[in-house]
């Protein structure tokens, strides 16, 4: 919360923080390709770029959709972004360690769903006697009946998500991240996540959901983002993005190819204009700073302003500027 | 303007980076901040060139408050948290151990069962049939020492070359320090060649020629402890090198009857070596000190040298830090997709 003894504090509700930062993410993958080869030749292997220079923020009670085709760097991009696997280049940032929650088979498939459960949140790094605390809630969200004590290689792939799904959120991550994997629970079950989920968010917290259905994105997300062949075509609010791509991915589907390369050439933003959107809407932010520092910090911030190459029509000197005159309300 | 260090109180000098940081921090002092890590200083000097994350900390506050997501701990962070995650070690190895028979009628009977099984089979083979009795005195607990506490060690090596991939799903849904995996492993081991060393016991001293209980007897706990050491230091480093180099699966049957032959399991290789120098090297060989030493106290009832005990515990030691840096340089790489 606001530091309420600072003498320069402004009424102003505190902006939600930035809960993960990603810039020019690159994810190379070297695979050996399906191709001739030479008697006990090695195979070259083959270069393939499934992230291409990546870049986005996300900040806290934002729930974010991550729609695209197959293949196009989703499931890739989320590994990147929980520390799961390391940029090739690039920065990832978070203010905690993201849980993911990928599509995979049984944690320990021998092992009933209540020790799956036990061991998971151990392996959280939760203490034994949290652990006991916590074990009636995981349990009822999982809401597995007496299956619970059956081991988990005889689970569906909607049981073991369901399991999986309650595990990760007992810990409170502060970042979620969901792979299709609610994709394969019941009506029942997406209306416990959907709680559970707003839960999370009110506790500033973020979470990310892929999905193929644009329809869930739009439902349940503030933001979403657009990929295609590992880069962002587009980010903005859910409902947008979800429709754009609804209507992309349904000319592709009655193959209308062309059309729906000039929708994703139509769709397609660069990230030069996502920064002016982003600097365009940018609400107070400068709320400490004490009188006597906004002169020479409105000399900083116009010098290193100047530095940057703008694209259009140069928002960035407005956002700037603005941090001078809300200081000076408060002196 | 690269200036990180912060001036106390010299407003003048004030860096852009820095007023940068204080434009939103509202919970940390205005002239202070932590100096930076080497590894800190590089992300914050991509930041401080960064255009977009400029634009970002003027749209939503700084980026003060956040950290790489895949930054390998210091190495004492580690041991700190593998510490903390003792529990997780411990369910984990003993849900498994619990469940291994899980899948056949007579469940834990085996335990007992299958070593009991090969002890007999061992006495009838050596001890009936073919009558080695030359070299050593007592062959029969000489056989049944040697398979049965190598069991322990061959499990442990057959296992950890390939350990890290069969906990992919664990790995890859929860983040906690890696080495807990091998950790497990032996932990289980542990515990699952806890009854095989006692039906070890007990057989030694039935079958004739009897190994009668020493008051020496009460040192097997300790050497029980050196070989988990040594086990330890073996799953780490077969771990990592397993998860790098998938090829080594292939050769450990190779190795392990290699190993088998050249520490004395089922035959006294020393009394076939004539070479001084072969020997040396045998008598290097931590799995054959290990070996001597449990002959040692069950058989002979005395103290082991202290060249024998220093040999185990050296090889255990250095293995197991040895195993623990080389795991933990790799911490980031057992979650990759390939």
């Amino acid at each position: 919360m606001r530091d309420s003894s600072s003498l320069f504090a402004l009424p102003v509700e505190r902006p939600s923080r930035v809960t993960l930062y990603a810039e020019h993410v690159r994810l190379r993958y070297s695979v050996q390709a399906d191709r001739k080869r030479r008697f006990l030749g090695r195979r070259r292997p083959v270069s393939y770029e499934a992230l291409h220079d990546v870049s986005l923020v996300a900040r806290e009670g934002e729930f974010i959709g991550i729609v695209g085709r197959n293949g196009s760097g989703k499931s890739s991009l989320l590994r990147v972004l929980a520390g799961l696997e390391p940029a090739t280049a690039g920065i990832v940032l978070a203010s905690s360690k993201p849980q993911l929650l990928g599509v995979s088979a049984a944690l320990l498939p021998e092992l009933s769903g209540l020790q799956n459960v036990r061991i998971g949140l151990l392996a959280m790094g939760l203490r034994p006697d949290e652990v006991e605390t916590r074990m009636p809630r995981v349990i009822g969200l999982a809401g597995l009946g007496d299956s619970i004590a059956m081991p988990m290689r005889t689970y569906s792939s909607g049981m073991g998500a369901r399991l999986r799904f309650a595990i990760s959120v007992a810990a409170e991550p502060e970042i979620l991240m969901i792979d299709e994997a609610l994709s394969t629970g019941d009506a029942a079950f997406m209306e416990r996540s959907r709680i559970a989920m707003e839960g999370l968010l009110a506790r500033a917290g973020t979470v990310f959901l892929v999905s193929h259905a644009a329809q869930t994105i739009e439902t349940m997300c503030t933001r979403a983002i657009w990929l295609d062949q590992g880069r962002v075509v587009t980010e903005g609010p859910a409902r947008d993005v979800a429709r754009a791509y609804r209507w992309y991915s349904h000319n592709l589907a009655l193959g209308n190819d062309e059309k729906a390369e000039a929708l994703l050439d139509e769709a397609t933003t660069t990230l030069e204009e996502r920064r002016a959107s982003m600097r365009s809407d940018a609400t107070l932010v400068a709320r400490d700073v004490p009188a006597q520092l906004t002169s020479e910090i409105e000399r900083e911030v116009r010098a290193v302003t100047a530095r940057i190459p703008v694209v259009g029509r140069a928002p960035g000197r407005d956002a700037a500027s603005r941090h001078p005159s809300t200081d000076q309300q408060a002196g | 303007m690269g200036d990180e260090q912060p001036t106390s109180g010299d407003v003048e000098r004030v860096s852009a980076s820095n007023a940068r940081v204080r434009l939103g921090s509202p919970d940390r002092p205005q002239h202070w901040r932590e100096p930076p890590t080497r590894r800190e200083n590089a992300v914050e000097r991509t930041l401080h060139d960064s255009p977009f994350a400029f634009d970002v900390e003027v749209a939503y506050g700084d980026l003060d408050h956040l950290s790489p997501v895949s930054l390998r701990p210091p190495l004492r962070d580690y041991l700190r948290d593998l510490w903390q995650r003792r529990h997780f070690v411990w369910h984990e190895s003993r849900g498994r151990f619990a469940t291994q028979n899980s899948a056949d009628r007579l469940g834990g009977f085996w335990l007992v069962a299958r070593p009991f099984l090969d002890a007999l089979f061992y006495w009838i083979m050596f001890g009936l049939v073919l009558r080695m009795s030359q070299s050593v005195d007592n062959f029969v607990a000489f056989v049944l020492i040697g398979t049965m506490t190598f069991q322990f060690t061959s499990r442990v090596i057959g296992q950890s070359t390939s350990v890290m991939r069969g906990s992919k799903a664990v790995i890859r849904a929860f983040s906690f320090p890696r080495a807990s995996i091998p950790l497990a492993l032996v932990v289980r081991e542990m515990l699952s060649s806890l009854p095989g060393m006692a039906v070890c016991l007990v057989m030694i001293a039935v079958i004739p020629p009897h190994a009668l209980p020493t008051p020496t007897w009460l040192l097997v706990p300790a050497v029980f402890a050196a070989q988990t050491l040594l086990n330890l230091g073996i799953a780490l480093c077969l771990a990592r090198l397993g998860s790098d180099l998938p090829d080594i699966a292939n050769a450990t049957g190779f190795v392990m009857r290699v190993v088998t032959y050249a520490s004395g399991v089922i035959f006294p290789i020393d009394k076939f070596i004539g070479d001084p120098v072969a020997l040396a090297i045998v008598e290097l060989n931590p799995i054959y000190a290990m070996l001597k030493t449990y002959r040692v106290v069950l058989i002979d009832g005395a103290l082991p040298e202290p060249l024998l005990v220093a040999t185990l515990l050296g090889w255990g030691v250095v293995l197991t830090v040895v195993g623990l840096i080389a795991f933990w340089r790799g911490e980031e790489t057992y979650a990759r997709q390939q």
